[in-house]
């Protein structure tokens, strides 16, 4: 492999658009059952306690070992029933019954009951609980038998499928089955396709095939094994020699080249509704005007910034919702700098141009590369960026207290409904839309009756409007949508993330 | 009276000490050519940018990673802009900070060192323990650390390097001032009433700066590394400036995908500069024990 | 007194062919050329008889030290013998192996070095390093080593000898430690020993007894010698043949005293005349000069405080003193007698406890301003350190002229000032825009002198201003410093520890001990007619006095005046 053929590889993938990959698995020939497969990532996992954590890689890896009663669709469009194998909603929205699978057995041979579904949900409606503002309509569970559960809920409230689907929600044993929760989060008990086998903080964990699956025959794997290595360099030299088996998050510079290699590795992309941001202090200086955010909107190229720093697999953005969940439109975000260049004359005292602040993280070479380029376009309309960084840990917190200008911050889905992205322009929630502060008080009452619609489409009309007024107003610049993405060996078959990023990992199998 | 020596006042004449002199330079290698590769080095950072006239800033998204040409005698980097206009401007913005880190020091140092060694007592002692305190630290984590709270940039580097690396030459003057002012024309100079800040200033820094001076050339060096570590951890130069480190640490990720110029070149540089002052210094030192 | 010869097995061998009628040691045609080719000594050949006192004389740079280093082969590493032989008993030792000359080493030669200081070891007691090399070569057991270590220290005059054995070398003093040396070069009997300068860094008295030691070695060990020295008088006083080296060759060689009563080659000639002057003729100093003296110091105590109680050290007690313009007044004293502590009172460096001093007829304080301080000038001894290397001699002039005269003389007058400076001092006026890392040491000591006069000081305090200096320019610089006191009519207190010197020198003298003015008067007076105890001592140390009177006179010394200066 010349330098010349990879240049050549590389420049040609920045003009094709090879993001727009679907989440289809791949199965060359029968699954074989057995093996053991090693994942490296870049974080390790925080805790075992679904009402404990927030970050990822613990969602992720909870997601193995616990399961909900509805699960997303793999092509986003809504739920599918799980460990409740039916359920009937109200005309309301306000009463939900389910009907449990039957013998669906936890890892530790005990047997699921409406119990512990009422207990759990109660549990992660608590105020400790991470993700416990989801549950806030639940009014009331009643369980009549051990296998049906009735919820009531306060108000009407469509995106409640979507709430039971969340990782949180997920069906542990009541009591934690009779343990603390910190014996229960170093040996859990879940109903997923896998259990704990070993956990060295820092370094791996380990997790062992489900021997009570309720699936039969699967999962395949007798193992799975999530490394943490926090440097990209790093974790492609192992993938590359065989060390690892999955490369997670790989840099988007590798990606291209292991893509035209071949040979023993592969790579994946899956749709994700990974978005990032520009956001912007609305309360700061020059940013205060809205002439001013939509001349820095229309001056940014995203479909460059796809193709240089992503090497294509991302899509630039419309709008500030993702396209992977429904309700997505063009909301009208793009590159154009006739009409930057006009927004900004419309600014008054701003029209000559001024200096701003851009805050990225220490350490993060995309958020390096597209700085730079914001920074050149910007340029353009007299507009002085100063690149400062800081902590990766520390970014949110800055961005939170108000102590930036503009500087960069993403989302991922967590929930398969629109309604926990729609609220990102809402000022009134704790992030303050996206640390923007942006406050449009027409909207307010917009996300509730987005809510409360029991049709789709009366729900995607209204979706519709926010967007548009959000995007009028350039509350922040949308950059782009990016996949999830993965090298892998191409021993490993089955393996894709989903739409809130959970494993299909009761479904991967390794040749061996 | 000691003859063990065989020069000891076996002086040569003055009429050979011109020819004496001039043989010195001439066969000191690193001299030679340690002034003739800074030379070069400077004028190629003074003027290279006018090989072509792309400047440092200038992006290019689709030209990413053109390789080497007669437009782009390096190539570009990942975001299409010119290698060679970046290393020769980064180069000089590295050098000059690193020089003006070594300036601040040297002052500071210098004078600390001689007050500190010419009074002695309690002067001295209070100095030397400010000097223990600062030296204390390890020396990486304390630039770090300050630059940290400083902010970024060029300034921060500067004032960090400063309250850090005075001591050594403090240090150095300080017990070269010892011997020194034992010497008899300091008694002198004192019975004939000059005072005490123009003796120091006209006769005992004069003095003390040569072994200064040929450890500030490896304090370049030094200093050199310093802010391309530090800019290797996102605390040096802000982008779009470029700065060697940073060049560096920006190509790493591409190496992966067989594209190493963007790495290559400012390391090749750093090493050809050290290489330049060690030579120097190492030279001037030669230079200055012969003539003793 | 001293055991008798004992030659170990092996040397006997080497030189069965050797018997006491043939020269003990021969050089033949030697010649040294350092690292880069320059030859240092030049075809050297000269005889030391069996039994005899051979002098090595030369000023520094003659050649002499290295000479003797290669008889022992211990050479710097980047000398090298050229050419040449050196047969010790008829075995050129040149040819013999490191081992077999470890074998000459010791019992064949001995060498005693200039500095006891550096060549005893610090950390071993002195009995050790003396029983050390007899254990090894004498093959016997560690008590009969030591035994013979005590009885060697009491052989060389040193008191207590078995305490002392157990001695480190810091704890004695130069004139102890030079004897420990001499002691350990003793150990093995040798047939022939080297002497580097031993007494250079002695005081008078103690070089004297130093002396009166070799002497008995001469006499009574049958030990040959060959004796380097600068000083014509010591090796007078020693040896009974001679052989003289001027920059890296011989000039001459033969009978001692046909050396010093008619040199033949003109470097030996002016070597001899540059001798102080014993004989001189004083100039009087009557009671109405006296009655005007420049300086006028009584009864002044310096007490220099200790850390703790009970330390203190009393360096002067009830000194009183006078110096007269228009004559060189000397202060005669061994080290630790406070001559130099004086100098430092009267410039004001330390405090005196008690006491007054008088200089110009107003009294001298520590707070003193630049006019005050004019009139005060001290030349240092140390020729390496008196001056700023990185200053020319103009700029060192320039400086001090400039900071007492900046304000009423011009630039033009203080150019004219240096130059004329120069004259005076008699160094040529092309120097003004050296450094004076380029001059001799002569030429740096009249730029001393020079700078000293910037100031038109009216008392010159002068520290052992000639002690590092070679003979003839010694004499110069003595002559030079008869005509400033006359000449400018100023005062000079001329500190030393050389009575050679002081008697050719002064015209009064000071003799100063333990921190008190022993004796003092006119100096031909007091040197024929010493009235102390001590003053006698000092007087009868000085290497070849007995033979003041019997100088023969050659034909240089019928002047009053030293030969024409020559600047080297």
């Amino acid at each position: 492999m010349t330098l010349a053929a990879v240049a050549a590889a590389a420049v040609m993938t920045l003009s094709a658009c090879a993001g727009a990959a679907t989440g289809t698995s791949e199965s060359n020939g029968k699954p074989q059952a057995g093996g053991d497969i090693t994942i490296a990532r870049s974080a390790d996992v925080v805790s075992l306690l679904p009402t404990a954590v927030g970050d990822n890689p613990s969602i992720w890896t909870q997601e193995l070992l616990y399961e909900p009663l509805l699960k997303p669709k793999p092509d986003g469009s809504g739920v599918q029933p799980w460990l409740a194998k039916s359920y009937t909603v109200s005309k309301d929205l306000k009463t939900w019954t389910l009907k449990l699978q039957q013998g669906v057995k936890f890892s530790d041979g005990s047997t699921m009951t409406s119990k512990d579904v009422k207990w759990s949900l109660e549990r992660a409606s608590q105020k400790d609980a991470q993700y416990e503002s989801y549950n806030e309509p639940i009014s009331a569970i009643a369980i009549p038998d051990d296998s049906t559960v009735v919820i009531t809920l306060k108000q009407a409230w469509a995106p409640f499928a979507a709430t039971l689907a969340l990782f949180s929600n997920a069906i542990i044993p009541a009591n934690y089955g009779g343990k603390s929760a910190d014996q229960f989060n170093k040996r859990p008990v879940g109903t997923g396709p896998f259990t704990l086998g070993s956990w060295v903080k820092g370094q791996y964990i380990k997790l062992l095939k489900n021997k009570h699956y309720w699936q039969k025959g699967k999962p395949y794997l007798n193992s799975v094994t999530f490394t943490t290595v926090n440097d990209a360099t790093t974790r492609l030299t192992q993938v590359k020699s065989g060390e690892i088996d999955v490369d997670e998050a790989p840099a988007y510079s590798s990606m291209a080249a292991i893509k035209s290699a071949g040979g023993d590795l592969k790579v994946g992309d899956w749709k994700s509704g990974h978005t990032d941001y520009l956001t912007m202090n609305n309360t700061y200086g020059p940013l205060k005007d809205v002439h001013v955010r939509r001349a820095i909107s229309y001056a940014i190229d995203r479909k460059a910034i796809v193709s240089n720093v992503l090497y294509g697999y991302g899509e630039a953005a419309t709008s500030y919702m993702p396209t992977n969940i429904w309700s997505h439109i063009d909301a009208g975000e793009k590159y154009d700098m006739a009409k930057a260049k006009k927004e900004l004359a419309q600014s008054g005292k701003y029209a000559k141009g001024f200096s701003v602040e851009l805050l990225t993280e220490s350490g993060n070479d995309d958020h390096k590369a597209v700085a730079q380029i914001i920074q050149a376009s910007l340029k353009k309309l007299n507009i002085d960026v100063t690149i400062k960084t800081t902590d990766p840990t520390t970014i949110e917190d800055t961005e939170s207290s108000g102590e930036f200008q503009m500087g960069f911050v993403y989302r991922t889905p967590d929930v398969i409904d629109p309604d926990q992205f729609i609220r990102y322009s809402d000022g009134r929630r704790t992030s303050h839309a996206l640390y923007s502060n942006y406050m449009n008080t027409a909207l307010s009452p917009m996300y509730e009756n987005g809510a409360a619609q029991a049709s789709k489409a009366d729900r995607e009309k209204i979706y519709a409007q926010i967007q548009k007024i959000a995007t009028n107003d350039a509350f922040v610049a949308t950059l782009y949508y990016s996949p999830s993405t993965a090298i892998l060996s191409s021993k490993v078959h089955g393996y894709s993330t989903g739409s809130v990023g959970e494993y299909s990992m009761a479904d991967t199998w390794i040749e061996h | 009276m000691s003859s063990a020596n065989i020069s000891a006042n076996e002086i040569p004449a003055a009429e050979a000490s011109a020819h004496a002199r001039g043989h010195r330079v001439r066969g000191n290698t690193e001299l030679i050519a340690g002034s003739i590769l800074l030379v070069l080095v400077i004028l190629v950072l003074a003027f290279g940018q006018f090989i072509n006239h792309f400047d440092y800033a200038t992006q290019n998204l689709p030209e990413a990673f053109s390789p080497m040409s007669a437009t782009h005698p390096l190539g570009t980097d990942n975001l299409g802009r010119d290698i060679w206009q970046r290393l020769v401007y980064g180069g000089r913005v590295d050098l000059l900070i690193a020089s003006l880190a070594v300036v601040f020091p040297f002052v500071l140092g210098v004078i600390l060192g001689a007050i500190s060694g010419f009074f002695g007592g309690w002067v001295d002692m209070i100095l030397m323990r400010l000097a223990d305190i600062a030296s204390a630290f390890p020396f990486y984590i304390l630039i770090i650390s300050l630059v940290f709270v400083l902010g970024a940039g060029a300034q921060s580097i500067v004032i960090a390097i400063t309250f850090v690396s005075w001591v050594a030459y403090a240090r150095l003057v300080r017990s070269e001032t010892l011997v020194l002012t034992s010497q008899e024309f300091v008694t002198a100079l004192r019975t004939e009433g000059f005072t005490t800040s123009y003796i120091i200033t006209r006769h005992v820094i004069p003095n003390v700066l040569s072994q200064s001076a040929i450890y500030a050339m490896s304090d370049i060096v030094m200093n050199i590394g310093v802010i391309v570590t530090l800019s290797y951890f996102g605390l040096g130069i802000t982008p779009p400036t470029p700065d060697w480190g940073q060049m560096m640490s920006d190509g790493q990720q591409f190496f992966a995908v067989g594209q190493y110029g963007m790495t290559l070149a400012p390391g090749i540089a750093a090493v050809i500069v050290s290489l330049a002052l060690s030579w120097f210094g190492d030279g001037i030192a030669k230079l200055l024990k012969t003539s003793n | 007194m001293f055991g008798t010869k004992t030659a170990s097995r092996a040397s006997k061998s080497m030189f069965d062919a050797w018997n006491e009628d043939m020269p003990i040691l021969q050089v033949k045609s030697l010649s040294i050329d350092d690292a880069e080719g320059n030859r240092i000594v030049n075809d050297v050949s000269f005889d030391v008889q069996s039994q005899e006192a051979h002098a090595l004389v030369g000023e520094s740079g003659s050649g002499k030290s290295l000479t003797l280093k290669a008889i022992i082969r211990l050479l710097d590493g980047d000398l090298h013998i050229s050419q040449g032989s050196i047969l010790f008993k008829g075995v050129d030792v040149l040819t013999l192996s490191e081992a077999q000359m470890g074998c000459v080493r010791g019992k064949g030669i001995a060498m005693v070095f200039q500095e006891p200081a550096v060549a005893l070891n610090p950390v071993l007691k002195v009995g050790r390093q003396i029983s050390d090399a007899y254990q090894e070569h004498a093959h016997v057991d560690k008590r009969e080593a030591w035994r013979k270590a005590i009885s060697l220290l009491k052989d060389v005059g040193i008191p207590e000898p078995e305490r002392k054995a157990s001695y480190y070398p810091f704890q004695f003093s130069g004139g102890m430690r030079q004897r420990v040396m001499i002691a350990a070069s003793l150990s093995l009997s040798p047939a022939l020993i080297l002497c580097d300068e031993p007494t250079t860094a002695l005081d008078v008295t103690i070089q004297a007894q130093i002396l009166k030691l070799f002497a008995s070695m001469r006499d009574q060990l049958h030990a040959s010698m060959l004796y380097v020295t600068h000083d014509l008088a010591v090796a007078r006083e020693l040896c009974t043949s001679a052989t003289v080296m001027n920059k890296g060759s011989i000039v001459e060689e033969g009978d001692i005293r046909q050396i010093f009563g008619a040199p033949k080659h003109p470097y030996t000639q002016r070597l001899v005349a540059s001798m102080p002057d014993i004989a001189a003729e004083k100039h009087d100093i009557d009671a109405a000069q006296l009655d005007y003296p420049i300086l006028k110091i009584d009864n002044i105590d310096l007490t220099y405080r200790g850390l703790h109680k009970g330390e203190d050290f009393q360096a002067l007690k009830d000194v009183t003193l006078r110096v007269v313009p228009g004559h060189v007044t000397a202060l005669v004293g061994e080290s630790g007698s406070g001559k130099s502590t004086i100098a430092k009172a009267i410039m004001g460096i330390e405090p005196i406890t008690s006491g007054t001093m008088e200089l110009d007829r107003k009294e001298l304080v520590m707070e003193r301003d630049l006019h005050e301080r004019a009139k005060v000038q001290m030349v240092f001894q140390d020729l390496y350190s008196s001056l700023d290397l990185l200053y020319t001699a103009r700029s060192t002039l320039t400086e001090v002229l400039r900071l007492h005269f900046g304000t009423t003389l011009s630039k033009q007058q203080i150019q004219k000032c240096c130059e004329e400076l120069m004259d005076e001092v008699q160094l040529p006026r092309k120097f003004l825009d050296e450094s004076p890392r380029y001059m001799s040491g002569g030429q740096r000591q009249r730029l001393v002198i020079a700078r000293a006069l910037c100031t038109q000081p009216k008392l010159l305090i002068a520290d052992e201003a000639t002690s590092a200096l070679d003979v003839t320019i010694q004499a110069e610089i003595i002559a030079l410093f008869k005509k400033l006191a006359q000449e400018r009519h100023i005062g000079i207190l001329f500190i030393a520890h050389d009575l050679a010197v002081v008697k050719d020198l002064s015209d009064w003298v000071y003799v100063i001990q333990h921190g008190r003015i022993v004796e003092s008067g006119l100096t031909g007076q007091v040197f024929s007619q010493p009235q102390e105890e001590y003053t006698r001592q000092l007087i009868s140390s000085i290497p070849g006095i007995e033979y003041t009177n019997r100088y023969p006179v050659g034909p240089e010394k019928q002047h009053a005046t030293v030969p024409a200066v020559s600047v080297q």
